[in-house]
């Protein structure tokens, strides 16, 4: 049984290599035809004279050639045509079972959340239900025990970006032709100083021509976002990029989309506002989720005080590190691409739960330690080794997904918190931002994207009764919940017979039941639990009532210098927050 | 591995001047031309012999970028040694250095040894004199090295004078207080200015080394 198709398989292979080789050998005849003792290749333009100068018979014989030429080459484009749509619809096939898949897992009542048909790249963004639900199938794929297929990361990275230039109404063909422009200003000749020196000095990038692209890229961001220019740490992240995306423009596009849509504001600029916030995050989150390492940690730290006078926090150096690349430095290249996977389809709490599942996956060895000096040799250790071994991959994972649900509760208001104390701090004089005053109100919302997706549009059955179901994984809320506005108004509307916040039913306990059922299948291995409540409402929006934007637009300037269109200019975060949080609205 | 004392030794200065061209000449003998560029801190230990006593080094390699120094000069507290380096072929390094200076005075405890180091000797195209380096070093109370993180010239004495000169001070402390000074403790009469509870809670005020018992 098993014998057919196989040597049916090879039968073909042998037809298509020895089809290839027909092709090829005639097209080498055609190209080495020397007239007049000149060798012109079929690829060359022949010039009148050429022709002029041939004798007829030549011409004939020529013509003849050309024709059988063309013949064949046609009759091979109609063949590749042919298997082009069987692909095609090998892929559309592959589409519906992932869908039913996802969908017969998804939900029993009505048709489940589901309404598209699976696709690799995201569909319009526009389209709102089609998006979401893309989003939701990814997530769910991405909770597998392999993650996403890595023939898929540039399509969905590119497509992801695409979607958000789109959506901010940024014309790219317009734009980015100024931005690799290799004609240096004044400004450029500073920002060019500071990038050279960081060429030579990124892992991955060997070749010169590869630190050429590197630089030009790396320049074209700091045109574009002249507020923040060059920071160090940009090249490990865009030559991560320019491995996965190839070509310049589309690296560059993926970088933007990544720093100004993912990441949390000022990651890089001002100095590292976001992340100094983020450090006092995590130190609070450690608390709750690696409560062992983190008192451990703090003991040390107490005792080498006692003794010493002065010890910084201990891990402050290394989520510093972990953050400013996000994790590029530090982890094999083959999970960085993993864990980058999950920051841009399920935000920047990726980056967060990546740090605890370190600490947590560590803490046997973490909590074994007896002094800071031996912690630092530690860490050393782990970050020079730069092996597998060190980080296992599953548990990792496996870590960041079910260590809480998602999004992340209290990481909002956390942010709010820590936010406005770091401000306080702030010494960079002269920065247009600070001028206008605009730093110092709060954001409003410091993760637009991942409240996009844990909001999705309503629907009418599946799911339809808990819209919120309040605090269930722990009684270590550290603070209030945002008051999710957004679901408040959406619950009157659609859920008219619940009176009571708490639903009935326990939704996580269904999506759980689900899930496992959806790993059994698809893994054939232990029961996970880990992807949890990937079609999830959210137990706290992060989404916020936004302010109007007086967020300055750090492109604004650039684009009155590029002459791009008024309306264009208008892109900010804001807007698109609006913008998608309003979609959820209606 | 056991040691006596524990010095911490922070390594500051601009961007490509070869700070961790230095450490790794320090602390693993080698020049590596592919190193990658410290992104926040990185660390190193090396211990040596100071008149019989076993001294670790810890070092702290911190980045020259100017926008993480709202995080990292946070780190430099507590250090007792500091290797301030600049590119002798490049003078813009060496202007900094006055900058780099007051962050320590800033954030480092104020008695902090401080050695300052002009690095790539070895290239011919040298734009800062001794002369001119030394003058500064002298003025501001610091000692003077010049190294070749590429030839090996200069690292290790420079460190060495940095221990050793850390390690004067807390002997003679440490001769002082003898005996009316817990061992472990030592230099309770050094000014140490206070900037945390955390310090001002502790009666041992000495915030640079420790002898382990």
């Amino acid at each position: 049984m098993d014998k057919i198709p196989t040597q049916s398989k090879k039968e073909q292979e042998l037809l298509e290599d020895l089809l290839s080789d027909i092709y090829h050998s005639h097209n080498r005849n055609l190209r080495d035809k020397v007239i007049e003792g000149k060798l012109i290749s079929i690829d060359d333009d022949y010039s009148h004279a050429d022709l002029l100068r041939m004798e007829t018979q030549e011409l004939d014989s020529f013509r003849a050639d050309l024709d059988d030429n063309i013949s064949k080459l046609s009759s091979k484009l109609v063949r590749l045509t042919l298997k082009q749509n069987g692909i095609k619809d090998d892929i559309a096939q592959n589409c519906q079972v992932v869908s039913a898949i996802i969908q017969a897992f998804s939900s029993k009542k009505s048709k489940g959340p589901l309404q598209s048909t699976f696709s690799v790249e995201p569909p319009l963004v526009s389209d709102k239900v089609a998006f979401n639900d893309w989003l939701l199938s990814h997530r769910a794929l991405l909770r597998m025990e392999v993650g996403l297929p890595n023939s898929w990361r540039k399509k969905i990275w590119l497509g992801l970006a695409e979607e958000y230039f789109e959506e901010v109404g940024l014309d790219r063909k317009q734009l980015f032709p100024s931005l690799f422009n290799s004609t240096l200003t004044d400004d450029d000749k500073h920002l060019d100083y500071q990038i050279v020196k960081d060429l030579h000095r990124t892992a991955n990038i060997g070749s010169t021509h590869d630190q050429q692209r590197l630089k030009r890229i790396l320049l074209a961001y700091a045109r574009y976002n002249p507020e923040c220019g060059y920071c160090q740490g940009f090249n490990v992240i865009v030559a991560l990029i320019m491995e996965v995306m190839e070509t310049e423009w589309d690296t560059l596009q993926v970088f933007i989309f990544m720093l100004h849509a993912v990441l949390p504001p000022e990651y890089h600029s001002h100095n590292l506002e976001g992340i100094q916030t983020d450090l006092k995050v995590l130190a609070d989150l450690m608390k709750t989720f690696t409560p062992k390492v983190n008192s451990h940690l703090i003991n040390l730290r107490e005792s080498s005080i006692r003794e010493n006078g002065h010890e910084p926090p201990l891990a402050s150096p290394y989520m510093m590190q972990w953050l400013l690349t996000a994790f590029g430095t530090f982890l094999p290249k083959k999970i960085v691409y993993r864990l980058w996977d999950g920051l841009l389809l399920d935000g920047n709490e990726i980056l967060i739960r990546g740090i605890l599942a370190i600490w947590k996956t560590k803490e046997e060895d973490l909590i074994a330690i007896e002094s800071t000096d031996m912690f630092y040799q530690f860490m050393s250790r782990m970050v020079n080794s730069n092996n597998e071994d060190f980080i296992c991959e599953k548990d990792f994972f496996k870590t960041i997904y079910s260590i809480t649900a998602f999004p992340m509760k209290n990481l909002f208001s956390l942010r709010k918190k820590h936010r406005s104390g770091t401000l306080v701090q702030k010494s960079v004089p002269n920065s247009p931002i600070e001028k206008q005053g605009e730093i110092r109100k709060p954001k409003s919302s410091f993760s637009w994207w991942p409240s996009f997706g844990y909001a999705p549009v309503p629907r009418s059955t599946s799911f339809s009764t808990p819209l919120h179901s309040p605090d269930i994984d722990s009684g270590k809320d550290l603070e209030e919940k945002p008051k999710p506005k957004i679901w408040e108004q959406k619950r009157s509307k659609s859920t008219t017979s619940i009176k009571d916040e708490r639903p009935s039913v326990n939704p996580r306990d269904l999506e759980k039941q689900e899930i496992d059922k959806l790993f059994k299948n698809f893994n054939n291995a232990r029961k996970p639990k880990i992807g949890i409540n990937f079609f999830s409402r959210p137990s706290s929006s992060p989404i916020q009532p936004i302010e109007k934007p007086s967020v300055f637009n750090h492109l604004y300037q650039r684009h009155q210098k590029l002459s791009v269109k008024a309306q264009q200019s208008s892109f900010n975060r804001t807007k698109f927050t609006e913008l998608l949080s309003s979609s959820d609205t209606e | 591995m056991s040691y006596d004392y524990l010095f911490k030794i922070v390594l500051v200065g601009d961007c490509g001047v070869g700070k961790t061209q230095i450490r790794n000449r320090y602390t693993l003998d080698e020049f590596n031309p592919q190193s990658k560029s410290t992104i926040g801190v990185e660390f190193a230990f090396k211990t040596v012999n100071i008149d019989g006593n076993e001294v670790k080094g810890q070092i702290w390699d911190t980045s020259g970028e100017e926008r993480y120094r709202a995080i990292t000069s946070a780190y430099y507290r507590g250090s007792v040694g500091a290797v301030l380096v600049y590119d002798v072929t490049k003078p813009k390094t060496f202007e900094a250095l006055e900058n780099w200076a007051s962050q320590l005075r800033q954030y480092a405890d104020e008695n902090i040894v401080v050695c300052v180091v002009g690095n790539k000797i070895d290239l011919p195209t040298r734009e800062v004199s001794t002369a001119e380096a030394e003058r500064f070093a002298r003025g501001n109370g610091f000692f003077y090295m010049e190294t070749s993180a590429l030839d090996g010239t200069g690292v290790e004495s420079a460190f060495r004078q940095v221990m050793k000169k850390i390690f004067e001070i807390v002997d003679s402390r440490q001769q002082a207080r003898k005996k009316t000074v817990r061992a472990g403790s030592i230099g309770k009469t050094r000014s140490i200015k206070l900037t945390d509870a955390d310090d001002v809670a502790e009666p041992s005020k000495f915030s640079s080394c420790c002898k382990q018992m």
